[in-house]
């Protein structure tokens, strides 16, 4: 079955709302109502985590049930805030997409050209084994997987969703692969004054714009703590000293909890290279052993 | 010599009040009564890194506690914060989690001193 053919029939269970994607070039997220179900798409375009809009402030409780399309990765989200409590399992219904990686679009547009050239419905994208093929004003285009693939899809570890409650398509056959924390040794391998020199570089050029903490679908407090005025721990200043103890307590706040969704980095207006410091933390509690101490505790669910 | 800034706990705050009298701490050192090292946040010690102090976390021994995990916290959060610092090239050294029942105050002042000295 196809997405369209699971929503409609989702609809018809009472589902009221569906979170998804629309479009075939230009993707954007879609609330999609009974009437617009044949808007709802997947093409390997589809980066954005769709989870984080459930945790919006009193989205959940105003309606009665919601669907919400996940890949594997935005999967993971869902196991995590549902240990956290965030919301209840039956409000939710999870719409898996067995998914072969997602693309960084600026690698395709160099060789396409610039996307206003032509109309969205004449856009075309799918994978075909390790090729990506794109179909734009009659041309098509073949891409070799492991250039354009986004570095969260080439390290993947589960291609297919975690938690599903209806999957549309087949589940993808793949060898298991561990995180390996390539990028993160590399980065220990330097020395301390050459480590220092390659992150003061980076939070430099941090704008402080948030956006990391907002697009974030585990961060999702209420009160922020790095908003709070009283008591202040990091000031609103964009200085070099502020900007490395904001970024070291988002990550420390995201302490195994972290699922590795890379939006974070996706957004960074200046491209920090967050997912880094979150994998170093995630590395270091499971070195730790942590990670079974600070799971949340299970409440009769 | 820099500002040294010391959380302790309940216990260790009684231990380094019954040895004020034979052996005085530097001036440089301020120490902060918290009920718990557990309650003890994250941002507190980073807030304390910026304000260019060093900071010493002095608590219960770990299965010594009488909130349970607070002094797991604690141990978890400075090793982390330690880790992370090292990462980002800061020196860990200026975090300290130290292990002080109420008996082992002399050994807490010691430690500061030799601490505020560095």
């Amino acid at each position: 079955m196809d997405l369209v053919e699971v929503a409609k029939k989702l609809f018809d269970e009472g589902v009221e709302v569906i979170i998804g994607y629309q479009g075939n070039f230009n993707v954007k997220p879609i609330f999609a109502k009974a009437n617009e179900v044949d808007k709802l798409t997947f093409n390997p375009l589809c980066i954005y985590n769709l989870t984080n809009y459930l945790t919006m402030e009193g989205f959940v409780d105003k309606v009665d049930k919601i669907g919400v399309v996940v890949k594997g990765c935005d999967s993971k989200t869902i196991l995590q805030l549902l240990d956290e409590n965030a919301f209840s399992r039956d409000k939710i219904v999870v719409i898996g997409i067995p998914c072969n990686g997602v693309i960084d679009v600026n690698k395709i547009v160099e060789e396409i050209g610039e996307f206003r050239e032509f109309k969205d419905n004449e856009f075309k994208i799918k994978w075909e084994g390790d090729e990506l093929v794109v179909e734009v004003n009659g041309k098509s285009y073949k891409f070799p997987k492991d250039k354009i693939l986004l570095e969260k899809c080439k390290v993947c570890e589960t291609p297919n969703p975690v938690v599903y409650d209806v999957l549309v398509g087949n589940l993808i056959q793949q060898p298991h692969r561990k995180e390996e924390f390539k990028a993160v040794k590399e980065i220990e391998s330097l020395s301390l004054e050459q480590r220092w020199e390659f992150w003061i570089k980076e939070f430099e050029k941090c704008i402080r714009c948030y956006a990391c903490r907002n697009v974030c679908p585990l961060c999702y407090c209420e009160s922020c703590v790095l908003e709070r005025l009283e008591p202040e721990f990091v000031r609103r200043a964009v200085r070099l000293d502020e900007n490395i103890a904001y970024h070291l307590i988002r990550a420390y706040h995201l302490a195994n909890r972290c699922v590795g969704c890379g939006e974070c980095e996706r957004v960074c207006p200046v491209n920090l290279p967050l997912s880094l410091l979150n994998k170093k933390v995630a590395k270091e509690v499971k070195d730790l052993g942590f990670s079974e101490f600070l799971k949340p505790i299970e409440v009769g669910r | 010599m820099g500002k040294v800034i010391v959380f302790c706990c309940d216990a260790a705050y009684y231990g380094l009040n019954m040895v004020s009298k034979l052996i005085e701490l530097p001036e440089d050192v301020e120490v902060v009564r918290v009920p718990c090292l557990g309650r003890v946040e994250f941002e507190a010690v980073v807030r304390a890194l910026l304000d260019s102090a060093n900071v010493v976390l002095a608590g219960c021994h770990e299965n010594n506690c009488k909130n349970i995990d607070g002094s797991r916290l604690a141990k978890m959060r400075v090793e982390l914060l330690r880790r992370m610092l090292e990462f980002v090239g800061m020196d860990a050294d200026r975090v300290k989690h130290l292990e002080i029942s109420t008996y082992e105050g002399l050994k807490l002042a010691e430690f500061l001193n030799e601490f505020a000295a560095r």
